[in-house]
């Protein structure tokens, strides 16, 4: 375009230049300065076309100001950020457009967009400006929600301590001297948070009966592993009780018994010590679960990391 | 200082030349593309400010430099970007100076412009 201007503009000051040549039948004067104007102010526009190409400066300027701490700016910082937006903008679209080009489209869409920002680290800051589609959206908590529900016993975690370990924890003050040889009583613990629930709940609704494995100290110091079955009914009974004693009293028990091997174990639900009793504690644990939840995050991080 | 939420928009035909440019000629782009590129391009703008602010604060500097948006740059893990900018920034300086020269009489300034904690007076 610019070149056919300045092309047709010589083009035309020939002319002028000829008529001025020929004799002064015009105002000749006003052309022979009208003309290099012209040429002057076309050229000028070629410069200041150059510029226009780029961001508006001002534009920048007033989004740099938007923070408190920009205070003073030097005069090329707008146009360095004009040129980073640009490079930016372009390398954005690029990686975008081969998401377009892998799912055979011929239009960017949006979702290309927050794919290539999801699978570059350089683009991390952008994850929450330019959201995944809705579609992809519940997929991923469908992957997040069913797993606990759908679990079976072996999702939850249990980790029984021994009496005598709390109590060096100091957690507990029950007194275990000889207790373990045959212990009647089982204390849940679940400790005060209401998180672990959720799998737990899952686990209500499956007919399945529970298996524990309960760890004994016998006088003589071994540890010997008695199996507990306890029916989901029973075990929604304890939650119950727990919800109830970790809320409200912390002195409420709930008993159960369960249906046991030899020794007809009660399991007892209590929040507070029982003196004079065996107890085992039997304890979910949560950091555990939460590790699991943090590794399975950190495994999609990565995953989407080395698609970069 | 900003009016309205659009100030804050880089504006959508130089965007979509932009994503024009990087794109094959065959190739379309949906509204909503355009919209969401230039909403991240005005984010990227902010974010690289709020790093060249923390470069420049650490050096005891008042002013955002060149240098800082380079170091910046470098720390947000663009630094596939500082070649071009240098490269841009030269120019600029050029362009500057020979203005000054060819202004000879009017202005003796010859680092750099900084400009004064006054946004109203910037603002278009």
């Amino acid at each position: 375009m610019l070149y056919v201007n300045g092309d047709s503009i010589i083009d035309i000051d020939d002319d002028a230049k000829n008529g001025i040549d020929k004799g002064q039948k015009l105002s000749e004067d006003q052309l022979e300065i009208f003309w290099p104007n012209v040429q002057l102010e076309v050229k000028n526009i070629k410069q200041v076309d150059a510029k226009t190409q780029v961001l508006p400066l001002a534009r920048i300027k007033k989004i740099m100001k938007l923070d408190e701490n920009a205070k003073m700016i030097a005069a090329e910082a707008p146009l360095l950020f004009a040129k980073a937006a640009e490079i930016f903008i372009q390398e954005l679209t690029l990686r975008a457009w081969i998401h377009t080009q892998g799912n055979k489209r011929r239009t960017l869409q949006k979702s290309d967009i927050a794919t290539a920002i999801s699978k570059c680290d350089q683009f991390d800051f952008l994850i929450d400006i330019v959201p995944r589609e809705e579609t992809s959206k519940p997929a991923r908590k469908e992957s997040d929600i069913p797993k606990p529900s759908s679990s079976s016993t072996d999702q939850v975690h249990y980790y029984f301590q021994l009496a005598q370990q709390q109590a060096l924890q100091g957690t507990s003050q029950s007194t275990v001297a000889h207790t373990a040889t045959t212990p009647q009583n089982i204390i849940l613990t679940t400790g005060n948070t209401t998180t672990s629930s959720s799998p737990v709940v899952g686990n209500i609704q499956s007919t399945q009966p529970i298996q524990f494995l309960q760890q004994v100290v016998t006088s003589t110091g071994e540890i010997t592993h008695v199996p507990i079955t306890i029916t989901p009914n029973q075990l929604n009974l304890l939650r119950m009780g727990l919800g109830n004693g970790a809320n409200t009293s912390p002195a409420q028990q709930v008993i159960i018994p369960t249906i046991q091997t030899q020794q007809a174990p009660i399991v007892q639900v209590t929040s507070n010590q029982q003196p004079n009793t065996s107890n085992i504690y039997l304890g979910t644990n949560q950091h555990q679960q939460q590790s699991l939840h943090e590794d399975k995050n950190k495994n999609i991080a990565n995953q989407f990391r080395r698609n970069c | 200082m900003v009016e309205r939420i659009e100030d804050l928009n880089l504006p959508a035909a130089v965007v979509a030349r932009l994503i024009k440019e990087a794109l094959p000629p065959s190739a379309n782009v949906s509204k909503e593309a355009r919209a969401a590129i230039a909403r991240a391009a005005s984010v990227f703008v902010i974010y690289l400010t709020a790093s060249s602010t923390a470069v420049a604060r650490k050096k005891n500097h008042k002013a955002i430099t060149a240098q800082h948006i380079l170091e910046a740059l470098d720390q947000l893990e663009f630094e596939s970007f500082v070649a071009p900018l240098n490269e841009d920034l030269e120019n600029y300086r050029k362009v500057i100076k020979e203005k000054k020269d060819s202004k000879a009489s009017s202005k003796k300034d010859d680092t750099m412009e900084v400009d004064d904690a006054e946004p109203e007076q910037d603002d278009e």
